[in-house]
């Protein structure tokens, strides 16, 4: 086993490299520790110690990692992410290691949005988004996969229909396990430019078809942007995040089996989502040498906190119902019974 | 006749087809729906009326139609079996184009 030494340093450890100007000579996607993993010690820390271990913290240029044991520490809270034990702390940081630019990014980005309106906050998740886009970790994964062309499909990617100021909105995408491509995309801020326009639709309800609610986005798709900063552009017009943020607190996501990527970030704007007992949650866009890009670095921290979605991110492991319901990642577990793909 | 300007709610007269107009230049338009006069949201169709066939194609949810000199353009907030027109004839679907992937 090619297992990385978990090193954690402790709080006075952590101060004197601060106060030596050594954080940016030793952290960073850049540098010889690519994470920094704290000692619960807490030493002899004065008051004033604390503020400044706190307020680096926040500067440390890679992920923090704590342990979960140590969460009664006073500086717990500061931390990135929290592993459960030891050896999870090791896979962080094995998973960092992989892919240590996407990773620092997801970690300087959830710091720095936490306070700014969702709005703005979709605004820099675009913008760190398109930076790992143009990035030599996504650039390796775009190689190993096939060349991405546009995905077709035979009918309409969202069904819409109305009932009264009820509108109800079904991914119809079933054979591809519901994937967002960009015609689905393009359906899905159609809607909801209706929803917006039209003040007489009180409530949205979106469910998926078929099999599963939604895998994310099209991977067929992926390496199709023209340049990063013209994707920024288009994700900055066409975002169904968006659109989802303008009717969030009339919207409620009825949810089943697999919820990948996308498939979480835009239910989780709604106000309400209802899973089914077998839904799974999982973000996996650190193995693509990415960062949740279609809202979800401002969704899901707004539902669970930041560590818990850095943590989803990092590991990359699945959340079953109970747990989501419990985080809050969902706002009720019964079951959903999706209508069938068109496919049976 | 209901006076088109934006914001301005109207019903089809012959089928369920409601729409809000979105921008319209000029003001005296005789918009029908299924070959006879739109009404406005809140009136009530006279009964017995029915679709022109040659105004049948439908009008489907969320999408926006415009007539042909772009004078006019109205967003479909329910469907119906009728079509929208103008005198100068039916109107068309307005396709927006379509913007690149950003993955």
């Amino acid at each position: 086993m090619n297992k990385p030494k978990l090193q954690r340093i402790t709080a006075s450890e952590c101060l004197s490299l601060w106060r030596a100007g050594k954080f940016e000579t030793h952290f960073g996607p850049v540098r010889e520790q690519k994470a920094l993993a704290l000692d619960p010690d807490r030493g002899e820390l004065t008051e004033s110690d604390r503020c400044e271990l706190l307020d680096c913290l926040a500067q440390m240029p890679c992920p923090t990692i704590g342990i979960e044991a140590d969460e009664a520490s006073p500086f717990s809270a500061a931390l990135d992410v929290i592993a459960a034990s030891e050896d999870e702390a090791a896979l962080l940081l094995r998973n960092v290691e992989a892919q240590p630019l996407a990773a620092t990014t997801l970690v300087q980005l959830l710091r720095a949005s936490a306070s700014l309106s969702p709005e703005h906050a979709l605004t820099m998740e675009s913008l760190a988004y398109g930076t790992l886009q143009a990035g030599s970790e996504h650039r390796q994964w775009l190689q190993s996969q096939p060349l991405p062309s546009v995905s077709k499909d035979d009918s309409a990617p969202v069904l819409v229909s109305r009932d009264n100021g009820t509108l109800l909105l079904e991914l119809n995408r079933p054979a591809q396990r519901n994937a967002i491509s960009m015609a689905m995309r393009d359906a899905l801020v159609e809607v909801l430019t209706l929803a917006f326009v039209d003040t007489s639709i009180a409530a949205i309800e979106i469910r998926g078809r078929g099999s599963c609610f939604s895998v994310g986005g099209e991977l067929q798709e992926f390496g199709l942007a023209l340049d990063a900063a013209t994707a920024h552009a288009v994700r900055s017009l066409v975002l169904p995040a968006r659109w989802l943020l303008r009717s969030a607190g009339s919207t409620t996501v009825f949810v089943h089996s697999a919820c990948v990527g996308a498939g979480i970030e835009l239910p989780a704007f709604a106000g309400t989502i209802v899973a089914d007992r077998k839904a799974f949650f999982q973000l996996p866009e650190l193995s693509m040498g990415l960062i949740p890009g279609a809202g979800g670095c401002v969704s899901i921290p707004r539902r669970i906190g930041r560590q818990r979605t850095t943590w989803m991110v990092l590991t990359g492991r699945r959340v079953n119902a109970a747990q989501a319901l419990d985080w809050g990642l969902v706002n009720e577990v019964t079951e959903v019974r999706p209508r069938n793909g068109s496919d049976h | 006749m209901t006076e088109l300007k934006a914001g301005t709610r109207l019903r089809s007269a012959v089928c369920a087809t409601e729409v809000m107009v979105i921008a319209a230049t000029d003001a005296d338009v005789a918009l029908t729906c299924g070959g006879a006069a739109m009404i406005g949201i809140t009136e009530t169709p006279a009964e017995g009326g029915a679709i022109d066939p040659g105004h049948a194609d439908g009008t489907l949810l969320g999408k926006r139609y415009v007539d042909e000199a772009d004078t006019l353009e109205l967003l479909c907030t329910k469907p119906g079996d009728g079509s929208l027109a103008v005198q100068a004839g039916l109107l068309v679907l307005k396709e927006a184009k379509a913007l690149p992937s950003s993955d």
